[in-house]
């Protein structure tokens, strides 16, 4: 059987619109709504809340909360924030949604910590850079 | 990980290709219209990234598995009553965009049900024909 791979049979739609002036910025836009809505997704199914009442408690209907959660559509800065005030979001949340990383503390304890009398001592670092040192 | 398109030997096409030519760019369209057809495959194709990027799992919401189906769903509005359906599965290390359709956004009626059953059977169909011939396929 002949692999049909190298040989594309018709011209690739989604190939062509990626040519397109607006694609790239509302590729951009996508992808920020999806990372919000699987987000909120993750954090209401850990929260044990349902559709319905997230969209009671954040003043909305079940339809919109649904169509966030898909990152279909964008979501103002005021029902973000009833939602993420109803779900306790926190800066692991934020985070996440606009990708950047939160500092965390880590603990040094022993011979090596800086402060000799208590022999621990505190640091921020980013949780990337704690799997740097090796006390 | 790469993404592909199923190529149906009958049809000497990709049925999800085919759907896809819907939102080309014609030379009369408005810019509106221009807009809006780039912004609905643009909104595709994040999510096909982004299951992409978790190895073609189904990432809740965005992807959800078809019950009674070895396929699964990736859902995108078209306009207010109507969504766009692509059914996909993961073979090898490939994500395989098997069928396109689009169906109410809310549907009740039995008539509706057995349409969209249709449509799925349809895709259930495809896969096993790729399996046959895992070669059959085109690059996204």
């Amino acid at each position: 059987m002949k692999n049909i791979r190298s040989k594309k049979t018709s011209i690739d739609p989604m190939a062509e619109a990626r040519k397109g002036k607006y694609f790239k910025q509302y590729s951009k836009e996508a992808k920020e709504r999806i990372q919000l809505g699987v987000e909120i997704y993750n954090q209401r199914e850990f929260l044990g809340v349902s559709q319905q009442k997230l969209a009671q408690e954040a003043q909305t209907t079940q339809k919109v909360i649904s169509r966030v959660e898909n990152g279909d559509v964008n979501i103002g800065f005021a029902l973000l924030n009833r939602i993420a005030s109803v779900l306790n979001f926190n800066y692991e949340n934020w985070g996440t949604i606009f990708g950047f990383r939160v500092p965390c503390k880590i603990l040094f304890v022993g011979s090596e910590a800086t402060n000799t009398t208590t022999k621990k001592t505190q640091e921020n670092v980013l949780p990337h850079e704690a799997f740097n040192y090796s006390y | 990980m790469e993404t592909g398109y199923y190529y149906h030997k009958p049809l000497k096409a990709c049925p999800v290709k085919e759907y896809f030519k819907e939102y080309s760019l014609n030379e009369d369209d408005t810019e509106k219209i221009k807009k809006r057809k780039q912004k609905i495959l643009a909104d595709i194709d994040a999510k096909i990234m982004n299951i992409q990027e978790n190895k073609g799992r189904p990432v809740p919401p965005i992807s959800r598995p078809i019950h009674g189906y070895s396929f699964f769903e990736i859902k995108n509005p078209k306009n207010e009553n109507t969504v766009i359906r692509i059914l996909y599965f993961r073979y090898e290390n490939k994500i395989v965009l098997l069928h396109a359709f689009e169906k109410p956004a809310s549907y009740d009626t039995k008539k509706e049900k057995r349409e969209v059953d249709k449509e799925y059977k349809i895709g259930e169909d495809y896969l096993n024909i790729f399996k046959l011939n895992p070669k059959n396929y085109e690059k996204y």
